[in-house]
This record gives structure tokens, sequence and C-alpha cells, in this order.
């Protein structure tokens, strides 16, 4: 089979959510020689991102994003020495959890799924978090993004509860901010002198690039 | 008409004398409500207290009813958990929401082999429906909450995430939860109508708000055939049932219609057109809700909520078939002044005579 056949049907394995087959085909691109680094951006990213395509215009639905993920973050598991071998860094950590309040996890679940298949070092802290959690997080962790999710309008004043913080913690020039959850929006976000906003799970791994992106630039 | 005629006009798509107006009110917004109208509060711990301050507030406000929360309720472990009688475990949410699930007892076929979920029902579970019966008297629509065969699935699996996975990967599994929660339903049902109920409401999240959690495919394989034995079940006792959910509902609304549920609830504002649904279903279904319980009632002015009461009782009320109710609930972040604004303008403007 040739490379490009091999990472084919890994991207469509991860799209048809198919664990089994995407760790096989990922092992055997491995003992093939092929990069690690190819195997996880050719092949796992690129199956994620068509199916972030059918999430994003309603063609495909939760069961399918979160098999997908599953399949994406088995095969992400084998991979993980090879990166290390191979001097790969992780593209940045993030530090996230649902704010103080707040108990929906899902959204924020799936988050943690595509940022970890997509090559980011992930500390889930999980739901109904104090901003002096989120802070001790992001110092203890050398975050270089906190991403917080609320689904309530009444629990987005915690993101401003945690952003000043970090103000007050001298951390806030160290970390950007990602925030999303059903009642954020763009504006609601700038309001609240986040960094970014992402409206569903596909769009946060996006949006958690550009941030790095920025970080590094600065 | 007294409120129960009113509600059960409504409900088949008709026009009662004035919009109904109900909720589901839950306890600290009960106590909230109560100290804001000067009502007397029950004892912390007293026997039915929550009925009892929902029955005042009924009258006190003229509400045509109010929902009675699920009848199966919770036990203490400790200071911080609580289990379900299925053997669910819940972690308790100092804010008064609903306890946050932690884990489940059902984790494969074998589990659900044998599992005799309709034996944890007593007869007790709706002495709680016969005490509001006394209270308001016949003349008021006693309203049940039921959970639905999906959310008590995912409660049985340790999680709504664990059941949508279940979903591609263990499809006779998720029947097999679906099987034992709609017979549980089922007996639930037949208990309400035992016990005076008049409506039923089978309330379980399947939407987001950009779009539904699953597709129409698995809405029609795993829930529709368990909905329709539901539906059934109540109608032969007379029940009328509305379906609650919140989030953008509209690829299944079609679905809803053809099971006979009578009214869909709460026609979430953020996603749902309220007049696109009067237009597109409001012959068919009754409307129940609307009323914006996310930001308006929360953060709103009295006279906000007044128009907004106003504006949404002129699109969906006429011809009948629209109860007057808030997005999801009343809920302890809803400020007491606009809920008590809201339930003022449905009585300002939901008069058919005028």
């Amino acid at each position: 089979m040739s490379v490009d056949n091999k990472l084919t049907d890994i991207a469509s394995g991860v799209e048809a959510g198919d664990d089994e087959s995407v760790v096989r085909l990922v092992q055997e691109a491995l003992a093939e020689g092929m990069s690690a680094a190819t195997i996880l951006n050719e092949g796992l990213v690129a199956g994620m991102s068509s199916l972030g395509e059918l999430f994003g215009a309603g063609e495909v639905f939760l069961p399918e994003v979160l098999v997908a993920a599953e399949a994406l973050n088995a095969a992400v598991a084998l991979l993980e020495p090879h990166l290390l071998a191979d001097g790969v860094a992780a593209k940045g950590r993030v530090v996230i959890g649902t704010v103080a309040g707040d108990v929906h996890s899902i959204g924020k679940n799936l988050v943690v799924l595509l940022l970890r298949g997509n090559g980011f070092e992930v500390h889930d802290l999980g739901v109904d978090i104090s901003a002096a959690e989120f802070v001790a997080a992001v110092r203890d962790n050398g975050a270089d993004i906190l991403a917080m999710s609320a689904l309530l309008s009444t629990t987005t004043p915690e993101f401003s509860t945690v952003i000043g913080g970090l103000d007050s913690a001298g951390l806030r020039e160290c970390v950007k901010v990602l925030v999303g959850g059903a009642p954020v929006t763009p504006v609601l976000a700038e309001k609240l002198g986040a960094d970014g906003y992402a409206e569903d799970c596909v769009a946060a791994v996006a949006e958690a690039a550009r941030l790095i992106g920025a970080k590094e630039e600065k | 008409m007294n409120s129960k005629e009113r509600v059960i006009t409504a409900l088949r798509g008709e026009q009662p004398d004035r919009v109904p107006i109900v909720d589901l009110v839950d306890l600290p917004s009960l106590v909230n409500l109560a100290t804001t109208l000067r009502l007397p509060i029950p004892e912390p711990g007293e026997r039915f207290a929550e009925q009892e301050l929902a029955c005042r507030l009924v009258l006190k406000l003229g509400l045509d009813g109010i929902l009675m929360p699920d009848p199966l309720g919770f036990r203490e472990i400790d200071e911080h958990r609580v289990r379900d009688r299925f053997g669910s475990v819940y972690n308790t949410s100092p804010h008064g929401d609903e306890p946050l699930l932690l884990e489940g007892p059902i984790g494969s076929l074998a589990d659900i082999e044998g599992f005799d979920i309709t034996s944890a029902l007593s007869p007790e579970d709706f002495d709680a429906a016969r005490l509001t019966r006394d209270l308001l008297g016949p003349s008021y629509p006693l309203m049940m909450w039921l959970n639905s065969p999906f959310k008590l699935s995912w409660r049985l699996c340790g999680g709504m995430q664990d059941l949508l996975v279940d979903y591609v990967k263990r499809p006779e599994l998720v029947h097999a939860l679906a099987r034992a929660t709609t017979d549980l339903v089922v007996a639930l049902v037949e208990g309400a109508a035992g016990a005076g109920m008049d409506v039923i409401m089978l309330a379980g999240d399947i939407a987001g708000e950009q779009a539904p959690l699953f597709s129409l495919r698995h809405f029609r394989e795993y829930l529709r055939p368990y909905y329709e034995e539901i539906v059934a079940a109540a109608h032969a006792h007379g029940l009328p049932v509305i379906y609650h959910s919140d989030g953008n509902m509209w690829p299944f609304m079609e679905d809803l219609i053809e099971i006979g549920f009578d009214g869909n609830n709460p026609i979430q504002p953020q996603c749902m057109d309220i007049a696109e649904a009067k237009e597109k279903l409001g012959d068919r279904i009754c409307l129940v809700g609307n009323i914006d319980c996310r930001d308006l009632l929360c953060f709103g002015t009295e006279e906000e909520v007044d128009q907004a009461v106003k504006e949404t009782i002129a699109i969906a009320a006429p011809r009948g078939g629209y109860i007057l109710c808030s997005s999801n609930s009343i809920h302890p972040d809803v400020r007491p002044q606009n809920y008590i604004a809201m339930v003022r303008a449905g009585q300002k403007y939901g008069d058919y005579s005028s």
C-alpha cells in the first residue's frame, strides 16, 4: 500500500470511528517507517478535520464525533512515544475546565478529546472549577492556554473572576484565555477580556492553534 | 373555565377563555418567591414542604398549575453524595441544581439482564401528588414531570457521553436500556393516572442550541418506538403528554407530532422562533413555553418581561394551543420579581375575550 493510501485509510478510519482499524493501520505505518508526525497530521488530524466539517454542517452529530475522537485518541496514545523520540513537541499546553457553578461536561470533554487528538498537552480539571483552582493549574502546569466553558448565562461572569485571578497572580500575560459554551458569544468573549472564542469543539481546536501562533509571535 | 379545563383545552389545540400559565419551579425558587410574596414557608425538612409551598404559590399568583417534580427523587448517601433507587450515584450541587451523575450500575448487556427496574417503585411515590390534589382541589390540573427513557438510560449507564458512544458501538445495549426504562416510565404513567394526575411532561434534553445531539435516524431507532408506547399508555388513561427538551428540536418536530405528543416544551427562544413554530406546528401540537429564563428572567427588567410576554402571546396564542411557561424552569437565578411580572403580564394580555 502506498504512503498516501495508508494515510487516506487512517483518515477514513478516524472519520468512521473505527478504532480497531485505525490502531492497526497506525501500527503498520510506524512499522513501515513512516514518521509519527506525518501519521498524526496527514492521517489522524486530516480525518478528524473532515468529520469536523460534516459536524459543522449538521450532517453528523455527537455520537459520530465521540467515537471518532476515541479512535483518534487511541492512535495518538500509540504515537506519543514516537513523537517524543523524534523531538516533536506538543503543539501547546492547555488547562481546561467548566467554571464554578456549572457542571456541564460534554462539550468540554469533546474539546479535550479533540485537542489531545491534535497534539496538544491537555490538563482537564473537570467541572465546577473555582477561579483559584484554574489559576493554580495555569501556574503549576505552565499553561499556554486556559480554556473555560460555561453552559449557563448565570455562570459566564465566572470567566471574569478567573481572568481577574490571573491578573492578580501576575499570570495574565503568560497565558491565552479561550472561552466557549452555549451562552458565550464573540461579543461577550471580548467584553470579558478573553483572547479567543470558539463556537463548537471543532472551532476550539483551530482557535487554540491560532492562539498558540499569536503567543509565539509575541 | 377553571384552570384544569383551561390547560386541557389548550393541550387539545383549542382556545380556552385565557392563556393558561404553568411552570416548573424548583425548591430554592419556591422559597425565593414565597419570601418576596410574604407567604409562610414550611420548616426545612418538613414532609411535602415543597408541595405545600407550590400550592400556596399557585393560589397566591393565580397560576393554572405547577409541574410536580419527578416522583422518584434521590436518597442521601453522605453530605456530598446522593443515589437514586436504581444504583446511580451523584454529587449534590452546592448551587441547588440537579445532582451531577458520577456513576451508573449498567456497563454491559449482562448487567441489565434480570435488572427488574419497576420493582423499585412504591405506591408511596405518589403521596406528594395525592397531597397536592387535596390541597388544590379538582379544579386545578396536576401535571407530573417524568424523566424520559433517554435521560433514565444515560443515568443508568453512567453518563450521556457513554450512551451516545453506545448509539454507534453497542446498539443492543441502547435498546436494552430503552426497553427497561420504558417499562419504568409506563409503570409511572399508570401510577400517575391512579393518583389522579391530569398531564404528563416527559422530559429529557436531546438537542443543543445549534443542533440535536444525535441524528433523526438514531431518534427513530432508539427513541421513537419507546416514546410511542409511553404516549399510548398515557392516552389510554386520558392523560395528554407534553414532550420537554431544550435546544433546537426542529429536526424532530414532525416525528414528535406523529408519535402523538399533545404539547412541546419549552420552544427555546435562542434556537426556535415562536412565530415559525406557530405557523408550522401550531395547529398540530400545543406550544408550551418560550419565555426566556436564561437571560430575560434572570437579568432583564420587569418592563422587558412584560413586553416579551405581550409579544409572545400576540404571536403564539391566537386560536388557542398555547400555554405560557418559561423556556426551561423557574430556577434559583431567576429574579422573583421578574417571574411575578411574567405571570401578571400573562394575565393582562392572555384574555381571549378582550
